[in-house]
């Protein structure tokens, strides 16, 4: 009987950091309505369908260039999401023979892409030095001469750390700064424009709560060779990608489907149900608890909306088996594609069990998470 | 006239504001003849041309017709056939 009440009566869906759930009604009803109402191709045509369209589509980026504080629209580029996004940055730099600066706490997103250029011998990667739970000290940055890209994932997938991006690109200066917003965009402020930022990668399936398989990302204004070529519907003459925006960056027929979607999320966010005092509460209850162990930033002002929690008797494994087989709370486990993450944290190989709730949450529903955990507490 | 622009990025921009302002215009394919631009040129009546291209060089495009940073818009009129 309580599994029951927990699932149906409870949002026990703790894993917005893989994907949010659930979404604005809208955005179901946007794409559906595309695909069984509107039809039609993103530019390419004339008519009034592709015009209706290719409107869409446009007032999605012009949304989303508010949202990051763009002063640009066609500065925004569609992506399939954050992690296509790095890839034509990192991938379309010209970064030989340079260093490249990560923060301790990048997702494989951007590890795997960098691994590849090193192996290449085409880069030297660097950490930026930072405090035990990841934060960046902006104080103790020092750049050589040698480098070539900075790279900071702006809220950790792992302990939530809230980086200081603002700080870094000040003390970067004209070096660029590739912001990796998959996490933060929807919870966190970003200002790309006023603060120099060079580049933002970001995804629509999570705080901004849009469909899977949108995404985006924020050029600044540096020069980059595309990742994937292909017709634009412009300059076809030409077999050579457009130089200007976004066509450079946007081959092929985008998620028409996901944009509408994508467009309905902004378009319809909800009031959120809960506050950052109720979040911080829960974090502060669950460091409470007997055998668990939170991982989070070390101060409350420099924490996002997700952490992390480990348990002193059991696995990360069945600790998140326990909460979904007994209490019907679904975490994600392990270490959450973030390896380096969580060597730097002091988890690495066993991972954690992470929290990430979304604006959906209720004091409520945190108060059922921490009755859960306590009760896994006092059995463990 | 028609205007030509360089993507469907700049044609949704132009028409958006030529709504706005109440400016009639007509969305026509790019005639092959001209040029193989993005599938989207906006067809304006002489007695409005004047105003839109003011609108459109005063709001969507200072850099103006043709003369922009990366030429975004062009101007084509009857007159400039050989």
């Amino acid at each position: 009987m309580e599994q029951d009440y927990f699932r149906h009566e409870v949002n026990g869906y703790f894993d917005c950091g893989a994907t949010s759930f659930p979404k604005p009604a809208q955005v179901a009803l946007e794409i559906t309505r595309y695909l069984n109402e509107v039809g039609g191709p993103y530019g390419r045509s004339f008519y009034g369908r592709a015009l209706t369209v290719s409107g869409v589509i446009e007032e999605t980026r012009s949304l989303l260039a508010g949202l990051l504080g763009a002063k640009h629209p066609e500065r925004i580029i569609f992506t399939h999401n954050a992690t296509h996004a790095v890839n034509i940055v990192v991938k379309g730099l010209a970064l030989k023979g340079k260093e490249v600066w990560i923060s301790p706490l990048e997702h494989n997103a951007v590890a795997r892409p960098l691994r590849r250029l090193k192996q290449d011998g085409q880069i030297r990667v660097r950490f930026l030095p930072s405090a035990a739970d990841g934060r960046v000290e902006p104080e103790r940055l020092l750049f050589s001469e040698r480098t070539g890209l900075i790279i900071v994932n702006h809220q950790s997938n792992v302990n939530g750390v809230i980086q200081p991006i603002r700080e870094i690109k000040k003390k970067a200066g004209p070096l660029p700064v590739l912001v990796d917003a998959a996490q933060s965009l929807g919870h966190q402020t970003i200002n790309a424009t006023d603060w120099g930022i060079d580049f933002v990668a970001f995804t629509g399936h999570k705080g901004l709560l849009g469909p899977t398989g949108t995404g985006g990302l924020y050029l600044g204004g540096r020069h980059l060779n595309p990742l994937i070529e292909g017709g634009t519907g412009s300059r076809s003459e030409s077999s050579a990608m457009p130089g200007f925006l976004p066509d450079r960056f946007e081959a092929g027929t985008p998620n028409i489907a996901g944009i509408y979607g994508l467009r309905a999320a902004l378009l319809h966010r909800p009031v959120p149900a809960h506050t950052r005092e109720d979040f911080l509460g829960l974090i502060r209850a669950v460091r409470r608890l007997p055998g668990l162990m939170v991982h989070a930033a070390r101060a409350e002002e420099h924490q996002g909306e997700l952490f992390s929690i480990t348990s002193g008797g059991m696995d990360s494994s069945t600790l998140g088996l326990r909460l979904y087989e007994d209490y019907g709370i679904e975490t994600r486990l392990g270490l959450h594609c973030a390896p380096l993450a969580h060597r730097r944290i002091g988890t690495f190989p066993a991972g954690t069990v992470r929290i990430s709730p979304s604006v959906y949450h209720s004091p409520r529903d945190f108060a059922v998470l921490h009755a859960a955990l306590t009760g896994i507490s006092a059995g463990a | 006239m028609l205007l030509l622009f360089q993507s469907t990025h700049d044609v949704i921009l132009a028409e958006k504001a030529l709504r706005l302002a109440g400016i009639p215009r007509r969305v026509i394919p790019v005639p092959r003849s001209i040029s193989s631009q993005c599938g989207m040129a906006l067809e304006i009546t002489p007695d409005h041309a004047e105003r839109a291209v003011e609108l459109l060089d005063a709001t969507v495009f200072p850099g103006g017709s043709a003369q922009g940073d990366a030429h975004r818009y062009q101007i084509y009129t009857p007159t400039d056939e050989q």
